[in-house]
């Protein structure tokens, strides 16, 4: 493991891999603040620029454009509500909050040391448990990955507080609108009414910047426009008691990200969702959750990091794509003339060394640049909303069309815009629809996979350890509340009903 | 002084939940059109989307029978309702509306103006006619936001935004 790392850093540490990276970090993070303008686009985008320096240098960059987009989605989740990355959804819910307390800075700062932080962690991680990561990764098959997804779907309900059946019905629309286009089985054409822009399905990048981006501005019309933000420069600055307040939540966070981000198609977004639940649920903070909890920002930072670098373990040693970008570094990789796989770690150690090396000095970076400039960046909350969000709709249109440069795409954004700003004055949560929509493909895909295998009989997945281990676990974050209760309510005194109420928020 | 706004009537909530009930039942059948079973008792097309209608059809109910059991929540008279710009609910209001006709318009002229046109005079409509600024920091800022939209999308990013009559 030592001799790994060391022939990595051997690798990264030259100047031009270091400059490299450097301007994917930095390219990265102003992709990032685009509204749909996501990694996977930003990596597609950017390829022919690398194909003139050697394979490592133009992944190192590739990988920076990576996890800096991540970060640049934070900063105007954190600012403006409006994600520029799907894994940074989650973010909005506390760290919007936090902003339009006056603690933009420390929400921006403390994403950017847990993302720095789970770095690390994956980076040591990944050293030291890529082989037998992949091993297990490979003994998931369509039953444990349909287990994974009603994981997240019911992690995501269970944590939604008094709204659980709205978060359930929500996350059942999410379901429901994931099912528009062509099916994975069959081939067959569902809901798509003869439009052949519906053929791919509802694309959820427009779904969230439609509800998120759009929405936001149209309830903050109606509600009266937040107020300019005049926080002064030292509560701007992250307080050392932040620090400590996240240190649980970014170990959670970095740990459960890189457990989910090694499963091939799990996704970024979909390890900051389940860290966001799991934080909620075990934090000490937790009736802050969704008004502003400094956790709920540390946790889904250091989750989609983690999972972004662990992404990486089925994409080199497996020859499969972890996400979206991790597919488009897949095609990189063999333009580059380089075949993923298991040889890979011993015919490219330079090369594969060199890359996972190039996480830390990335986030190194990316926490150079940030830390201090996260008051900085929360100076525009000081410009009226009535300046702003003109040009948050310019953007988040334009980010849409730039998506698949399908102007369908623009009229999706302006639709779930309405819908979005419906939610809003209605009271329904947002993030369970989202997580419906993000998960609602793939697990009908593992659904219809896991029918094909058992011949129909799904209740063959209660013979799979892993599958019932993964669904144990779901059913006891459904009831464990419950029976909780239950259980203290025999044992002794409870209070009353609305002190609870007040304890809980929708998210 | 922002204010919150005012919960949604009861009547509102009873008719989205309500239609939502209806609407899972209803369409749970086209569901069965798309083949619920394929050969082998393999799941069809048709199977994931009837088991969510249902299921948010019971969903809906749950919540349709919440929410008529739930007390009516007494209006409060809302005479300090002005948010710090000054404008009152029936204000906002409006100019939510035309915030919705405004960008419907814009849309639909993308295709004659080009989408950075389009939105860079809505930008100056929503700033001079809704918001009130003077005409010449408007015309600034709309050229600005639509030249730096240009230059990062269409120059940097190369991305082949759609164009209209002039060119652009």
């Amino acid at each position: 493991m030592i001799e790994n790392l060391l022939l990595g850093l051997s690798t990264a540490f030259t100047p031009m891999n270091l400059l490299w990276c450097f301007i994917g970090v930095l390219l990265g993070t102003i992709i990032g603040l685009l509204p749909g303008m996501g990694s996977s686009t930003g990596v597609a985008i950017l390829i022919p620029l690398t194909l003139t320096v050697e394979p490592v240098t133009a992944l190192i960059m590739l990988a920076g454009i990576y996890y800096g987009a991540q970060y640049g989605g934070t900063i105007t989740s954190v600012l403006l509500s409006t994600p520029g990355e799907a894994a940074t959804v989650v973010t909005t819910l506390d760290g919007y909050q936090m902003a339009r307390r006056g603690r933009a800075g420390a929400a921006l700062a403390i994403a950017a040391i847990g993302s720095f932080f789970a770095a690390i962690v994956s980076l040591l991680l990944l050293a030291g448990l890529a082989p037998p990561f992949a091993e297990l990764a490979l003994r998931f098959g369509p039953q444990e990955n349909l287990a994974v997804m009603v994981l997240a779907l019911v992690t995501m309900v269970a944590f939604s507080g008094q709204s659980r059946t709205r978060a359930a019905a929500m996350a059942t629309v999410g379901v429901l609108l994931a099912c528009v286009g062509v099916d994975a089985g069959t081939g067959e054409a569902r809901y798509t009414f003869g439009n052949i822009n519906l053929l791919s399905g509802i694309p959820y990048i427009e779904v969230v910047i439609g509800l998120f981006a759009v929405g936001e501005v149209l309830h903050q019309i109606r509600v009266g426009m937040a107020k300019p933000i005049r926080a002064g420069f030292r509560d701007l600055m992250i307080r050392r008691q932040d620090v400590r307040d996240s240190a649980g939540a970014i170990g959670r966070g970095s740990l459960l990200g890189f457990a989910l981000g090694c499963l091939p198609g799990a996704g970024t977004t979909l390890a900051s969702f389940i860290a966001y639940g799991v934080e909620k649920r075990v934090s000490k903070n937790s009736k802050q959750f969704g008004r502003g909890a400094i956790q709920g920002v540390a946790a889904p930072e250091s989750a989609n990091n983690a999972a972004a670098n662990a992404n990486f373990i089925p994409t080199l040693t497996l020859g499969i794509p972890g996400g979206a970008t991790t597919a488009v570094l897949l095609g990189a990789l063999t333009v580059y003339g380089l075949q993923p796989g298991p040889l890979l770690f011993a015919e490219e150690p330079d090369l594969v060394w060199g890359l996972l090396v190039s996480f830390f000095i990335g986030n190194v970076i990316l926490l150079v640049l940030n830390l201090p400039l996260a008051p900085v960046f929360a100076q525009l909350l000081r410009i009226p909303y009535g300046y702003l969000y003109p040009i948050i709709l310019f953007t988040s249109f334009v980010g849409a069309y730039a998506i698949d440069n399908n102007f369908f795409s623009v009229w999706v954004v302006f639709v779930f815009g309405v819908i979005g700003y419906g939610m809003k004055r209605f009271d329904l949560p947002m993030a369970p629809l989202v997580v419906g929509v993000v998960v609602g493909a793939l697990f009908e895909k593992a659904l219809v996979q896991t029918s094909a295998i058992e011949d129909g009989n799904l209740l063959m997945i209660f013979t799979r350890p892993i599958a019932v281990t993964i669904l144990a676990l779901a059913v006891l974050l459904m009831i464990g509340p419950a029976l909780m209760r239950r259980a203290r309510a025999l044992l002794g005194p409870t209070r009353p009903r609305e002190d609870r109420e007040d304890e809980e928020t929708h998210v | 002084m922002t204010i919150q706004s005012h919960p949604p009537r009861h009547a509102a909530h009873l008719v989205l939940y309500g239609g939502l009930a209806a609407a899972g039942l209803a369409v749970a059948a086209s569901a069965v059109g798309y083949r619920i079973f394929v050969e082998e008792s393999r799941i069809g097309p048709g199977f994931l989307p009837l088991v969510a209608r249902l299921l948010l059809a019971v969903l809906a109910s749950v919540l349709l029978v919440k929410q008529m059991r739930a007390p009516r929540a007494e209006q409060e008279p809302s005479h300090e309702d002005v948010d710090h710009t000054g404008r009152t609910t029936e204000q906002r209001t409006r100019v939510l509306r035309r915030v919705f006709a405004l960008l419907f318009v814009t849309l639909l002229a993308v295709q004659y103006l080009g989408i950075v046109l389009a939105f860079g005079l809505l930008v100056l409509v929503i700033s001079t006619w809704l918001e009130g600024r003077r005409p010449l920091p408007a015309v600034l800022m709309s050229a600005t936001s639509a030249a730096a939209m240009y230059v990062v999308f269409a120059v940097f990013l190369r991305v082949p935004l759609p164009t209209g009559v002039f060119g652009f």
